[in-house]
């Protein structure tokens, strides 16, 4: 294979001072964005799931998912969003969890917050609010 | 072995395939992922990106929840966990349209955050 294609150097580096070096360089792929969105997950008993986008790539892709959540003391959810996946440990080995997961043809999330309702009481009922985004670069 | 190189596309834009991928091969949903980079597909572009020693709300001025990800780091920052409730820690990091929140640190440890441009 020639010696060639493109390498872009940081500011005050010379091209040739190593990969790490380089604000880019073409021998290595970079993350591309597939797809991006948002939605709602339901939830009714404090567990909730759903397919959150389908796709024809074969393989398992890259994927970022950031949900809104449960506040453990309130049951309540809080609208703010952290990344999945996560689990929120309540202690007596009962977590809060929240999954996301991707296979050769789907972006999955599931959450399950079963146990802070068992403790704090109330419904269950809530609707998360969430944002995706889909990689074609495979895991 | 396939015909490695840069290619300017006949229509438009830039592709460059991986090694060992023609560099002519048509482009599908299936063969996106053997190009390091077509100038047809986004790649995630850093906003912002820093190591905090002390908690601390990021202003990140995009106007919409963005694509962010975050480590605690610890041991003199030789060790790096993602903020996402590692075994039984508390370590979380969350976000909205104007901040990301980064409220974990202690005297022991620093945080790395990255916060991406594109608009999930």
């Amino acid at each position: 294979m020639g010696n060639y294609g493109v390498k872009i150097a940081k500011e005050t580096y010379s091209y040739d001072e190593g990969d790490n070096r380089l604000i880019y360089n073409s021998k290595y792929p970079l993350l591309k964005m597939k797809t991006h969105g948002t939605g709602t997950l339901t939830l009714s008993g404090g567990v909730g799931s759903k397919t959150v986008y389908t796709h024809s790539l074969g393989y398992a892709p890259f994927f970022y998912v950031w949900i809104s959540y449960i506040d453990t003391a309130t049951g309540n959810e809080v609208a703010k969003k952290r990344m999945c996946s996560w689990n929120e440990y309540l202690g007596l080995q009962r977590s809060d969890v929240y999954i996301a997961s991707s296979n050769t043809t789907t972006l999955e999330l599931s959450v399950d917050t079963s146990a802070t309702y068992d403790i704090i009481g109330g419904s269950g009922t809530a609707t998360l609010d969430y944002v995706y985004v889909v990689f074609y670069d495979p895991i | 072995m396939g015909e490695w190189g840069i290619l300017m596309a006949e229509d438009y834009g830039i592709k460059i395939s991986a090694d060992t991928v023609d560099v002519k091969d048509a482009i599908t949903e299936a063969t996106v992922k053997d190009f390091t980079i077509l100038s047809t597909v986004a790649n995630p572009k850093v906003s912002t990106q820093a190591v905090l020693t002390a908690d601390s709300n990021i202003a990140h001025g995009l106007g919409f929840v963005p694509m962010w990800d975050a480590y605690i780091l610890e041991n003199t920052a030789t060790e790096a966990h993602p903020c996402n409730g590692y075994g039984n820690t508390t370590w979380h990091v969350s976000s909205d349209a104007t901040y990301l929140y980064c409220d974990e640190i202690s005297g022991t440890n620093k945080l790395f955050y990255i916060i991406y441009l594109d608009q999930p």
